[in-house]
């Protein structure tokens, strides 16, 4: 590759970016308006400047394709899960149950927002917390601006080892870290450090949110116990197996946080009445409406605990895993380069979807037997199957174009090399300085990727390299990243959107990203702060 | 109240969007197969349009007021 390294082509590569965050942020555009805008920069920028010729850019367009309509399949079925939720009217039943099981409103904002989300990412990921915790907390009275914003940070810190740990294992992978390595442990070690404070950051956070320094006061003993649970427990079992060390410390915290709500310190109501969150004229998202009285939480949680186990059982016992994995599709790309001779090796079967044991089979699978089960109980009424699948179908749509849309532009951006020339012109310019901003390129990379697995893909190799160019301690690096790729799941427009839909505010992710980025970047520079005195200077 | 069909609605437009750039896709599939840049360059100015449906309806043809 010998793409020139300077300002000008620095500044190039960064115009999409820079021009996508001013019009969502400044111009309060739509993700859907301003991400059809930043591709067509790319396009322009990697034709022009980076010397791609039309066969690259449209093979990486139908790679972005093909990964978006895998996301998209995420997104409708989750979508489906909440309508049917939704029709049988079960939000109306969680939020009164949950009302009674958690009086204190923090706290039970802290435990729909924040601890059920981390549960959610612990075993499924790909924005699923965000779809669901929406309207969840709308469900409770949450005003839907906030419904979005204290998810996307709740569901931050399991990014990495969420999900199973696929986000890990493919920085693993991309920095050639052998399992079980004195590298690989002490690599885990840095990364949950970051991450757990983070988690902290993002507990307080939402107490702040809520009421300022009064929520914060009564939150504080509830936050730090979750952190501890939660970002400690991830740190431990970060050495010991780090394919369930977000999961299981997740699971604790979901299990604590209900009996916290029975302590004599969260036991009796309490809420701030002039919360800046709360929509204290709330009448329930599904327009009014009793919630059904002979259904229980438990029957209302139906889908979820089905969710749950389903996720659990296909993707933790190795013998359904392995046979429900064997079928497996891909598409095959051809060899590209750029006539700076930056390649992309052909491809024969490119992002292989795995149906069985894919997020959207669990959620497809827990919502047609919630919904079956809903209707057994006559919660479904008349033209309820139709309307669940029309609406879940005419809510998925806007936010397909957006997807799509930031999709390509991500992969266009890594396949012309404008992403390479990103990451290295920082690299170049600050020497050691960088240690600072290593992860806020990992924020970068989650930001245009929508996924910590792919900011870790895209940036692992480079983090390494630049870590032993700088002679610094390259487990710190790579911890950096994988953290600030996590944080970065929080500001990620893919994921947002995920949010505006199913929280019916489509539109207003610029609104989201302002108020979220003012609490992610200053973290993720705070981090490099901390990882410059310790390793940089 | 007259009912909108759904497909004049933005919603609708999107959709119609969609199903465009899915077309888009497989055109550019099978101009990357065959080796066909020509194929490849009209699957992708397609998926381009497709895209910039939305920008060029909620600020050119309907600007806000």
């Amino acid at each position: 590759m010998n793409i020139p390294i300077n300002l000008f082509m620095w500044i190039m590569a960064f115009l999409p970016i820079i021009v996508l965050l001013i019009l969502m942020i400044k111009f309060n555009w739509g993700a859907t308006e301003a991400a059809p805008v930043g591709l067509l920069i790319t396009i322009v920028t990697g034709l022009v400047f980076f010397k791609a010729d039309i066969r690259l850019i449209a093979a990486e367009s139908a790679k972005g394709v093909w990964n978006a309509l895998i996301i998209l399949i995420i997104v409708w079925t989750a979508i489906l899960m909440y309508q049917v939720g939704d029709e049988a009217k079960a939000f109306l039943v969680i939020r009164n149950g949950m009302r009674k099981l958690l009086p204190n409103e923090l706290l039970l904002v802290l435990a729909m927002g924040w601890i059920f989300e981390s549960f959610l990412q612990g075993i499924t990921g790909f924005g699923v917390p965000v779809a669901v915790g929406a309207p969840l907390l709308i469900g409770i009275g949450v005003k839907p601006l906030w419904a979005v914003i204290i998810p996307l940070i709740g569901q931050a810190w399991g990014n990495t080892f969420g999900t199973l740990g696929a986000a890990w294992d493919s920085l693993a992978m991309s920095a050639g870290l052998a399992a079980g390595s004195k590298e690989y442990l002490v690599t885990a070690l840095w990364t949950s450090a970051f991450i757990w404070f983070w988690n902290a950051i993002g507990g307080f956070a939402t107490c702040w949110f809520y009421g300022k320094g009064k929520a914060l006061k009564k939150g504080l003993p509830a936050v730090a116990l979750m952190a501890v649970i939660q970002g400690g427990g991830e740190l431990l079992l970060s050495q010991v197996n780090t394919t369930i060390c977000c999961f299981v410390p997740a699971c604790v915290s979901l299990i604590v946080i209900l009996l916290l709500g029975r302590t004599k310190m969260y036991n009796t109501e309490w809420s701030i009445e002039d919360s800046p969150i709360m929509n204290r004229e709330f009448a329930g998202q599904t327009g009014g409406g009793e919630a059904p009285a002979d259904m229980s939480l438990v029957q209302a949680f139906v889908p979820y605990f089905l969710l749950s186990a389903l996720t659990l059982i296909v993707l933790l016992v190795k013998p359904v895993n392995s046979l429900l994995g064997q079928i497996s599709f891909g598409l095959s790309f051809p060899e590209t380069s750029t006539g700076y001779g930056y390649v992309n090796e052909a491809v024969e079967s490119f992002s292989a979807f795995t149906p069985f044991t894919h997020a959207s089979m669990f959620l497809f699978i827990s919502a047609i037997i919630g919904l079956l089960y809903y209707k057994k109980h006559g919660w479904i009424k008349e033209g309820g199957v139709k309307r669940i699948f029309v609406k879940s179908v005419s809510m998925t749509m806007p936010s397909g174009i957006a997807v799509i849309g930031l999709v390509i532009m991500s992969k266009i951006m890594d396949g012309t090399g404008q992403t390479v020339v990103l990451a290295n012109g920082i690299a170049k310019v600050l020497g050691r300085i960088y240690v600072i901003l290593a992860p806020f390129v990992g924020l970068l990379g989650t930001f245009m990727t929508g996924s910590n697995m792919s900011s870790n893909i895209l940036f692992g190799g480079f983090q390494m390299t630049t870590a032993n160019l700088l002679q610094v301690d390259p487990s710190a690096i790579l911890g950096a990243q994988s953290a600030g790729g996590a944080i970065g799941s929080a500001v990620s427009p893919s994921k947002i959107i995920l949010g505006t839909t199913t929280a019916s505010i489509l539109g207003k992710e610029g609104e989201v990203l302002k108020r979220i980025i003012a609490l992610t970047v200053p973290t993720t520079i705070v981090i490099g702060a901390i990882l410059f005195v310790l390793v940089g200077m | 109240m007259e009912k909108k069909s759904f497909f004049k609605t933005k919603e609708g437009g999107l959709t119609i969007a969609f199903i465009v750039i899915m077309i888009a896709f497989v055109i550019i599939m099978a101009g990357l197969n065959t080796v066909n840049d020509t194929v490849c360059l009209a699957g992708f100015i397609i998926m381009v349009a497709a895209m910039l449906y939305s920008p060029v309806k909620t600020f050119i043809l309907k600007p806000k007021k």
